[in-house]
This record gives C-alpha cells, sequence and structure tokens, in this order.
C-alpha cells in the first residue's frame, strides 16, 4: 500500500472547499463541512485530480464522501499504478 | 451594482463563482442570480418569479441541447428530411420562445449560447454530417432570429468549445451533476460573458498606442536606417505587416491609434510617409509621439492630447523593459505581453478588450475626426485668443428629436461617455426608446460641424416636462467636441422645447462620478442655482425660472432645430 500523507490531503481539500485546513478532520464530509455541497464536491474532485495527477470513475467520485475513504481511494490507485 | 442573472437547463451554479471572483478581482462588483435545470424555465415564465423581482442588466441563457431534444445525435439521422426539419424549428422555437418572453418582461442584455458540434458521432463517419448539418443550420437559424430581438446578443458556444477542445466536455459531471463543462470550458464562457459585460459597461479600450521598432517593423530605425527595416511579405517581414494589417482594420473599425516612440521624429515620419512597404500611414494615427523622451510622459501626452483616459488606452510595445515601466507609471493602461514571435502579435489583439457591442457610422469616421481635430489644434494654436478661435471655427449644430435610425448611436453615446455626462444613466435601447415614445418627453440629437470637418452625432439630452417644470434626465457630450461652447447650443434647444410644453422651471442633476468633474459647474455655467450644496460625492439638484436664464454665450454657433 502507498501511502497519503493525511496533512497534504487535508490542505488540498480545504482549498479547494475555501475553508480552514483545521476545519477539515479525518472524519470530516459533507455533512461537517457545509461548503461540501455537490458543487463543492466537484471543485474537489477536480482540484484533487489535478494535486495527486489522477482521474477519478463516476464510481469512486460518488463514493468519496469524507476525507478517510478519498484518502483509501487514492491509495488505491497509488498502488495499482506502483504494481503495474 | 451591476446585476447578473445565470439561466441554464443544466448545473451552472460553478460558473456563478468564476464570474464573481473575476469581476470582483477587476473591483466592478455585481450580484449574482442563478436558476438551474427545471427551475430555469419556470423563472423565465412564472409571473412574479424570483428572477423578475431580481431585475437584472443582464441575463446570460445557456440551454444545453441534451436536456432540449435528449440523445438526438443517435436518432436524427434515421428521420426523414421533413422530420428532421420539424426537429431543427423546434429547437429554435424553444429557445427563441425563452429569450422573447424575456424580452418582453425584461429590460435586460440576453446573451444566448447557441449549440456546440461534436466533432464526431457514434454512428460513423457516413451518417456524422447529418446530425452535424442539422445542428450548425439551427445555430445560423437561430442567430438570425435573436438578431432581430433588440438588445440579445448570440453567444458562440460552439466557437468557444472548438477552443476548448471537445475532451474538455467532462462526461463524469455530466453523467453526475449535467455539468458537462470541464474548468477550461467554463473559464472561456464565463470570459466570453465578460467581454459583453465590459462593452455594456463602457469599460472597453478605444485607443491603442504602438512603438516602432520591432513592434510595427523588423528592426531598429536608427540603426538599420529606412533601408533596413522590414516589413514586406518575406517571412522574416510578414508578421510585422499581418499586424499592421490588423490594426489598419481596427482603424477602419473605428479604433484610435497613437504612437509612442523613440526615435528621431524626422526619420520616423519619413518612414510613416514614404517607406514602400508601410500598411499604415499618418492618416491612421491620431497622434505621433516620437521623441526620446520617456514613454510613460509621451503616454500622458497622448491621453491629454486624444482626451482619452489611461483606463481606455492598450500599450503595445515589444520591450519588456518598457512594459513594466508603463504598468508602474500608468497602472490603469493595459499593457499586454508581446510574444517573441512576430507572426503571433496579431493574437495579442484579441485580448485588448476593443469589443464594441454594435459599429456605428461614427465609428468608421473616427480617425478621419481625430485627424481634422489635429489640424483644428493647429489652427487653435496659431489663433491670437479662444475667442476669436471660436468665431472662424464656424461651428454649426443640428439639433434634432431622436429619429429611429440613430437609437445604436444614442444607446453608445450613453454607454461611452464619461467626462461631459451630468447623471451618467447608462440608458439601454429599450430605455431610451420608453422616453422617446412618450408626449411628455424628449430625446435630443446634436450633430456638429465647423471648418475642418463633422463630428457626426455627438450630444445627446433626455427631458421631460411635467407640472410646468422642464426636468432634464440625462445632458451629454462626447469628449471631442468639448471646449467649444456649444454644450450651451442643446441646453438653449432644451429650453426651447420646454418653452413650448409651457414650461417656466428648468431642473437639472448633477450626479458625481470618478471622470465627470469637467461636467460639474455645467448648470451653475447655465446660470441655475444649486439647491442643495450636500456632500462631494452625492446627487445635486440645480433649478431656475426659465425666464430669469443668463443669454447664453452661443452666437459663435449656428444652430437649426427640429422638434
Amino acid at each position: 500500500m502507498t501511502y497519503i500523507d493525511m496533512d497534504e490531503l487535508k490542505a488540498a481539500i480545504a482549498s479547494a472547499l475555501h475553508v480552514p485546513v483545521d476545519q477539515v478532520a479525518e472524519d470530516s464530509s459533507g455533512r461537517t463541512i457545509p461548503q461540501w455541497d455537490s458543487i463543492g464536491h466537484m471543485n474537489l474532485v477536480l482540484a484533487l485530480e489535478e494535486r495527486f495527477n489522477t482521474s477519478f470513475t463516476v464510481e469512486e467520485i460518488m463514493a468519496m464522501r469524507d476525507v478517510a475513504t478519498i484518502r483509501t481511494i487514492l491509495e488505491g490507485k497509488r498502488s495499482s499504478r506502483a504494481g503495474k | 451594482m451591476f446585476r447578473w442573472a445565470l439561466l441554464s437547463n443544466t448545473t451552472i451554479s460553478p460558473l456563478v463563482r468564476r464570474l464573481k471572483a473575476e469581476i470582483d478581482s477587476a473591483k466592478h462588483g455585481c450580484e449574482c442570480f442563478c436558476a438551474e435545470y427545471g427551475d430555469a424555465l419556470r423563472q423565465v415564465f412564472a409571473e412574479d418569479s424570483e428572477l423578475l423581482a431580481f431585475k437584472p442588466d443582464l441575463i446570460a441563457l445557456h440551454l444545453d441541447l441534451q436536456q432540449i431534444k435528449p440523445d438526438l445525435e443517435l436518432y436524427l439521422p434515421f428521420e426523414t428530411e421533413a422530420r428532421r426539419d420539424e426537429i431543427r424549428r423546434e429547437v429554435v422555437e424553444h429557445v427563441i420562445t425563452v429569450v422573447r418572453t424575456l424580452r418582453v418582461k425584461t429590460a435586460a442584455t440576453l446573451l444566448v449560447s447557441n449549440f456546440p458540434t461534436a466533432p464526431r458521432s457514434v454512428l460513423g463517419v457516413g451518417l456524422d454530417h447529418i446530425f452535424k448539418n442539422t445542428l450548425r443550420r439551427t445555430n445560423l437559424e437561430l442567430d438570425s432570429k435573436l438578431r432581430n430581438i433588440s438588445q440579445c446578443h448570440t453567444v458562440d458556444c460552439d466557437g468557444l468549445w472548438a477552443e476548448a477542445g471537445w475532451s474538455e466536455r467532462d462526461r463524469r459531471f455530466e453523467v453526475l451533476a449535467q455539468m458537462p463543462m470541464g474548468p477550461k470550458m467554463q473559464k472561456l464562457l464565463v470570459d466570453e460573458w465578460l467581454r459583453y459585460f465590459r462593452a455594456i459597461q463602457g469599460l472597453t479600450r478605444k485607443c491603442i498606442v504602438v512603438d516602432l521598432d520591432n513592434t510595427l517593423w523588423k528592426g531598429i530605425l536608427g540603426e538599420d536606417g529606412f533601408e533596413g527595416i522590414q516589413m514586406d511579405d518575406t517571412p522574416s517581414g510578414r508578421g510585422f505587416r499581418r499586424f499592421q494589417l490588423a490594426l489598419k482594420a481596427l482603424v477602419r473599425r473605428g479604433t484610435i491609434l497613437a504612437v509612442n516612440s523613440k526615435n528621431s521624429l524626422e526619420d520616423g515620419i519619413e518612414v510613416i510617409r514614404n517607406h514602400p512597404d508601410m500598411v499604415l500611414r499618418e492618416r491612421d494615427f491620431a497622434a505621433l509621439q516620437i521623441n526620446w523622451d520617456d514613454k510613460a510622459t509621451n503616454l500622458s501626452r497622448i491621453s491629454n492630447e486624444l482626451n482619452i483616459g489611461p483606463q481606455h488606452i492598450v500599450f503595445l510595445d515589444d520591450n519588456p523593459s518598457e512594459r513594466t515601466w508603463m504598468r508602474q507609471q500608468h497602472p490603469e493602461v493595459l499593457v499586454p505581453e508581446m510574444p517573441n514571435d512576430s507572426s503571433a502579435f496579431c493574437d495579442v489583439l484579441t485580448q485588448c478588450r476593443l469589443d464594441t457591442l454594435v459599429v456605428t457610422d461614427e465609428d468608421f469616421k473616427r480617425t478621419q475626426m481625430y485627424w481634422e481635430d489635429r489640424r483644428r489644434r493647429e489652427f487653435q494654436a496659431e489663433a491670437p485668443s479662444y475667442e476669436q478661435f471660436l468665431r472662424e471655427l464656424n461651428v454649426e449644430a443640428n439639433i434634432q428629436r431622436l429619429q429611429s435610425d440613430q437609437l445604436e448611436r444614442a444607446v453608445q453615446l450613453c454607454q461611452r461617455t464619461n467626462q461631459f455626462n451630468l447623471t451618467t444613466h447608462r440608458y439601454t435601447a429599450e430605455q431610451i426608446n420608453s422616453f422617446s415614445a412618450s408626449s411628455r418627453a424628449i430625446v435630443l440629437m446634436m450633430s456638429l460641424r465647423d471648418k475642418f470637418g463633422e463630428y457626426g452625432w455627438s450630444g445627446l439630452a433626455v427631458a421631460t416636462a411635467v407640472d410646468s417644470q422642464l426636468s432634464i434626465d440625462s445632458f451629454l457630450l462626447s469628449c471631442r467636441v468639448l471646449g467649444k461652447n456649444i454644450e450651451f447650443a442643446l441646453f438653449s434647444a432644451l429650453l426651447q422645447w420646454g418653452a413650448k410644453q409651457n414650461c417656466n422651471y428648468v431642473r437639472g442633476a448633477f450626479i458625481p462620478t470618478a471622470k465627470n468633474k469637467p461636467s460639474a459647474d455645467f448648470y451653475g455655467r447655465c446660470g441655475m442655482v444649486m439647491c442643495n450644496g450636500a456632500a462631494a460625492d452625492s446627487k445635486k439638484w440645480f433649478l431656475a425660472k426659465m425666464e430669469e436664464l443668463p443669454i447664453l454665450p452661443i452666437e459663435h454657433v449656428k444652430i437649426s432645430i427640429s422638434f
């Protein structure tokens, strides 16, 4: 498993949603961050794709509901790339 | 505060944030209203909708074909030709019905997106053309219908998609959120809307100031000499030649051109007059500052000479240090980066904010008028006194009630006039028409000529006559006719009309802006009295009994009036 730095991820999420980084925790989601609405989610997805140089599928975008899941998905993508 | 409404049958709110950020960063400020999916059409057709209550100044209508005719590309090729025509008409009708409803219910300027054509469909080359050609014809029909609706403009989304690339169509967000535009396309569309916004708000550039060496021609005149510089139809001259041709076309359209160059005046003029490969000639330039002075000083001179504020000037120079210097000294001047390669010079002109919504006769004549003005200034410099200069100028003013074919020029005057503009109401065609149609109001247009030539329609006044009071709503003069006391001619025409309407009193307001100081004391100079001496930045009312007004200084003007 390839490790994704949590602080780096939190900073990227905070910047994409225009919120202070201390508002983003591992269990943060659309329920805890008001800016994380459907439009915020689109911005977040595009920002993470650019930041981590990857691309998400529709299924992944729908599953990315909280910070912990996003990390898992990103780590999964890195591992599968490293495995190739 | 300018009021934007964005309407779309898809998700459009991500564009609101971009739009606000762009406008805020330019410090103009705006309020946005946004309606998406089915709500967009409800807002258009419902009585008392939030959209109507919002009273937008501008509505951008962006309808996606997928929402109007889902999956059209997959079945259209199998329909009969008659059925295809019918479908095309239905699509056009769908959009036009929305636009016409907005036109009737609001006074906003309307920006309507056309439909993008995908570069290829799943049906392959043999059938591709059927959907594409239908869509192209749809866009053509839509555009010709939109052109007949007042204050309505087609936004060429098809062209924007071509620029962004079809890969920007993000299928994931189309599936997830009906948001087919990727970030690049979103930015292009917002930028395109802003071009219209700036044109409506008078925030466009009117004047291009160019350097000479390595900008209009290859080489340095002082070193390479008359024979050594190049702007001919060869690979090394062609970029410069095309740049000159593009500037010439802009001059033809009404953009003012001036030179700001470190060179000897004699040598520079010699090239402009006599070099066989020059495209631009002396008559194309409204001002020439060719000397060894600092370019920022020269720019101030050009701005003063032409009476064009730095916020309306673009400066084009191949030298990066001159550009940096100009940006520091004149932050309001637009100084785009110039490419290292002259073959790309023309592309810079599309970023110069030169957009104009409509081109009027005045635009075509503008450079000729500035040329005449240069001769006029020389005449003034030689005259023994200002009074004598005015007397010998043989000014003739033609003042008449607004004719329908002058409407575009009237709107343009309202949008562009800043300095001599007492209330700066940026009226639209609709608003001017409603004054024009009222029996208690008048819209006056003034054109001028003198011994050096025509100024064209360059003054506008709007007034109403209610309860024996002549109330001046708008009063403005194009800056190039200032300094000849002809504002009093237009004022006297208003008084004559007021007298015919049995008015005894005349009333007018001065609303200060950042730019209209030159007109601040106009009503005072006419003999009217300020009624409220409030703070310097607020509206001031002036009033006078008409029969008590002093004689206006217009004996040097030959005036003809028809109401």
